[in-house]
């Protein structure tokens, strides 16, 4: 599976965290550390396995959990209309 | 919708008087915080709208902003409604242009120069204002009149914000947060205590020279609007900036950079929602971020024993 930012979405990373913009909804979300460095990660490489491939390799934390996390993780910005699932 | 205003070849908008007539030959000139904004094409009965409201902020200066009135069929407008208001409007953005659409206004800004044409309708609603004043012109003219604030104010440095502004000994608290906040109470509790009133809806916040901001009035309020005089010249270095939420006992929180950034930026109308002005609001809006913090009050005016200036630096 393949994300992307929506096209109406911009973040910018401030200090630890990251904002959200979410334009045609007029609304702000904020990230934390590790939310803000998934998207960073999403921006260069949108499939999720290269992602967690990634994450591993920065966090401490068993692959399954980081997986799990993750996926739950974009599954919720998917929601909440950030992220947009792409086609391979 | 029909286009109103095809093209413009010089950054002006064309004056097109056989697409669209304007209303008269009268003009208004107000000089407002961040510039002069010339209005030309109106009718007498539509200065005489616009008076009440704006007749304290009329300059004899120069302007910054050329907006021109005209008259279009009520066909060309939007009659759709959105939450049953019929002052709600509509905007697309392209990289040159700002277009506003609704049921009492289309208006084309030029991105740059800023100057506008405002087109209100000569059938229908607004018609009467041919001869006898209406009301709802004024609206359709404070609603751009807002937008162009915005974006002056953003091309200045600032951000035109959404809060409440109240004026004390040592400067500027501005109080933002959605609707229902309590921005209009944070107002009207300080009023009660002798405190001055910028707004209750909008103000500017503009970079002073040197170093910080400062937030001035401008010709636009909330439910306090109407009590609150006219008085141009308002304005001061902005000290406080707090995002409110409603809780059982008055308390004062810090905020992450991220969370101030994104408060203030929930709190500009208009230009954050333009994806070609986004970049310049953030930078705009950067310097202010660590001043904001997180006012939880219980809608009495203690909470102004928080924002002294000793309080304020024991934060929960």
């Amino acid at each position: 599976m393949s994300v992307r930012l929506r096209r109406d979405v911009r973040f910018r990373v401030v200090g630890d965290e990251a904002i959200v913009i979410r334009q045609r909804a007029a609304e702000v979300l904020v990230l934390n550390e590790v939310g803000a460095r998934i998207l960073q990660l999403l921006e260069v490489e949108p499939n999720l396995d290269e992602l967690v491939d990634s994450l591993a390799q920065e966090f401490e934390a068993e692959r399954s959990q980081l997986q799990a996390d993750a996926v739950a993780f974009v599954a919720e910005l998917v929601e909440a209309g950030v992220l947009e699932e792409v086609s391979p | 919708m029909k286009r109103f205003v095809p093209r413009s070849s010089s950054g002006r908008v064309e004056r097109e008087s056989a697409v669209a007539p304007v209303w008269g030959t009268s003009d208004l000139t107000l000089g407002l915080p961040g510039g002069v904004f010339r209005c030309a094409g109106l009718s007498e009965s539509q200065v005489e709208v616009l008076e009440p409201r704006f007749g304290a902020w009329r300059v004899g200066r120069q302007p910054d902003v050329h907006i021109e009135v005209r008259r279009a069929p009520q066909s060309s407008f939007d009659l759709r409604t959105v939450s049953g208001e019929v002052s709600t409007f509509e905007r697309a953005f392209d990289a040159d242009r700002v277009q506003l659409s609704g049921f009492d206004l289309l208006a084309l800004i030029e991105r740059e120069s800023l100057d506008a044409v405002l087109l209100t309708p000569v059938d229908g609603a607004l018609a009467s204002s041919v001869g006898t004043p209406d009301p709802r012109f004024l609206d359709a003219f404070e609603n751009l009149l807002r937008v162009l604030c915005a974006y002056r104010c953003l091309q200045q440095g600032g951000a035109l914000l959404h809060s409440s502004g109240v004026l004390t000994e040592r400067g500027v608290h501005l109080f933002i947060g959605p609707s229902g906040a309590g921005k209009t109470t944070v107002a009207r509790l300080s009023q009660e205590r002798g405190l001055g009133v910028l707004s209750d809806d909008i103000n500017l916040v503009l970079p002073a020279d040197g170093a910080g901001s400062f937030a001035q009035r401008l010709p636009f309020a909330g439910e306090l609007g109407n009590g609150l005089p006219a008085r141009p010249g308002d304005h001061g270095v902005v000290v406080g900036l707090h995002r409110l939420v409603q809780g059982p006992r008055h308390e004062l929180r810090a905020l992450s950079g991220g969370s101030g950034l994104a408060a203030l930026l929930g709190s500009c109308p208009f230009v954050n929602s333009d994806p070609f002005a986004l970049d310049r609001l953030i930078a705009n809006l950067e310097p202010l971020q660590d001043l904001v913090t997180e006012l939880s009050f219980r809608r009495d005016a203690d909470f102004w024993q928080l924002l002294s200036p000793s309080r304020q630096e024991v934060l929960v």
